[in-house]
C-alpha cells in the first residue's frame, strides 16, 4: 500500500515557521531594489529650473521666485517620481524611507525646506543683489569720472 | 459620559459600584484590543487592498486585537481611505458620529493628508482634518501594510493615554 501523496507535505508544513513577519519588533518585509520612497531634497544643488513643478501630478512643489528654489510638502506626495526623472542637476531623490506615520500632516519631516532656511537664503540674496548694485553704481561712477 | 443606573438599583451603592467597576474593565479592555472600522471616502482602491493585506498572514494585524468591524458603532478606530468626496462627506460625517468615544481617526494614504492628486479639485473635500478631527496620518501613495500598521499602532500609544488621562480625571 502506498502511502498517501499529502504526507510529506503536511510533515514539512508542521515543522516550518509562521510566514508572519513580527513587524515591529523586527525589521520590515524586505522592499524591491527601485523602491520609491520619501523624496530628499538638496537645496545647494537646486538651480530653480522649475521643471518639478511643471511635472508633479500633486501639486507638492511651490516655486520660490526671491530665492530660485522650490518649497515642497511632501504628505501629499504621490511617489510618481517624475521629479527625480526630470531633475538635471540630482537635487531631487527618492530614499526608501517608506513608515511615514505622524500624528501631525505638517510635521517636519514632511517639509524639507524649512522657513528658517528659506529666511536664510533670502538674506544672502538680497546681500548678493546689493553688492552687484554697489558694484555697478561704483563701475558708472567711475565712468563717468573718466 | 453619563451613565443611566435602573431606579430600582439607583439607592444600591455596592450595584453601582459593580458597574463603575466593569466599565473600567471594558475601558481598558478596549485599550488593548481595538476594533476598526474602514470608511472609503470615493479611494481609487489602492488603499484600501494595501489595509486588507494587511490584514493578512504575511503582516497579521490582528496579532494587535486589530479587527475589521462592518459598523461603526462596534469601533473605535476609524480607518478614512480618499480624498472626502462631495457625495460622501456626509456619511464621513454620519460614521464619526456613530462611533462611540474614545475613538481614534487615521487617514491612510496621500489623499486624506494633503489632497494627493485631487488637491486642486473643487468636488474632493482633503484634507480630512477639514472635515473631521485626525490623530494618525499615514501618508503614501499607497503606503505599504508595515506603514498601515505603524500608524495603528501610534493610534493605540494615543488611545492608551486617552484612556489614561481620562481615568486620572
Amino acid at each position: 500500500m502506498r502511502a498517501p501523496p499529502l504526507v510529506p507535505t503536511v510533515l514539512r508544513n508542521l515543522l516550518r515557521k509562521p510566514a508572519t513577519n513580527p513587524f515591529p519588533k523586527t525589521e520590515p518585509v524586505p522592499i524591491p531594489e527601485d523602491f520609491r520612497g520619501m523624496i530628499t531634497y538638496n537645496v545647494d544643488k537646486c538651480v530653480g529650473c522649475r521643471m518639478c513643478v511643471n511635472v508633479c501630478p500633486a501639486g507638492v512643489f511651490v516655486y520660490l521666485p526671491e530665492i530660485r528654489k522650490v518649497a515642497l510638502w511632501t504628505a501629499r506626495c504621490v511617489y510618481c517620481g517624475q521629479c527625480v526623472d526630470v531633475c538635471p542637476t540630482g537635487a531631487l531623490q527618492m530614499s526608501r524611507d517608506f513608515l511615514l506615520a505622524s500624528y501631525d500632516n505638517k510635521a517636519d519631516r514632511f517639509i524639507p525646506l524649512k522657513p528658517e532656511k528659506v529666511e536664510e537664503l533670502r538674506k544672502k540674496a538680497e546681500e548678493a543683489k546689493k553688492a552687484k548694485e554697489r558694484g555697478k553704481t561704483t563701475k558708472n561712477t567711475a565712468k563717468k569720472g573718466r | 459620559m453619563a451613565i443611566t443606573v435602573p431606579a430600582n438599583g439607583g439607592s444600591n451603592s455596592p450595584e453601582l459600584e459593580r458597574l463603575e467597576r466593569r466599565i473600567a474593565q471594558l475601558c481598558r479592555f478596549i485599550g488593548r484590543s481595538p476594533w476598526v472600522f474602514h470608511i472609503n471616502s470615493g479611494s481609487c482602491n489602492g488603499c484600501d487592498i494595501e489595509i486588507i493585506a494587511a490584514l493578512t498572514p504575511r503582516y497579521d494585524a490582528e496579532r494587535f486585537g486589530v479587527k475589521l468591524v462592518g459598523s461603526p458603532r462596534h469601533a473605535d478606530i476609524l480607518l478614512v481611505t480618499g480624498p472626502v468626496t462631495n457625495q460622501s462627506l456626509e456619511r464621513v460625517k454620519l460614521a464619526y458620529e456613530q462611533t462611540p468615544e474614545p475613538k481614534m481617526v487615521i487617514a491612510v494614504g496621500a489623499c486624506p493628508t494633503g489632497g494627493g492628486v485631487f488637491y486642486e479639485s473643487p468636488f474632493t473635500n482633503a484634507p480630512l482634518d477639514r472635515v473631521i478631527p485626525v490623530d494618525v496620518y499615514v501618508p503614501g501613495c499607497p503606503p505599504r501594510p508595515e506603514a498601515i500598521l505603524q500608524g495603528v499602532v501610534l493610534a493605540l500609544e494615543k488611545l492608551v493615554e486617552k484612556l489614561k488621562g481620562g481615568s486620572e480625571k
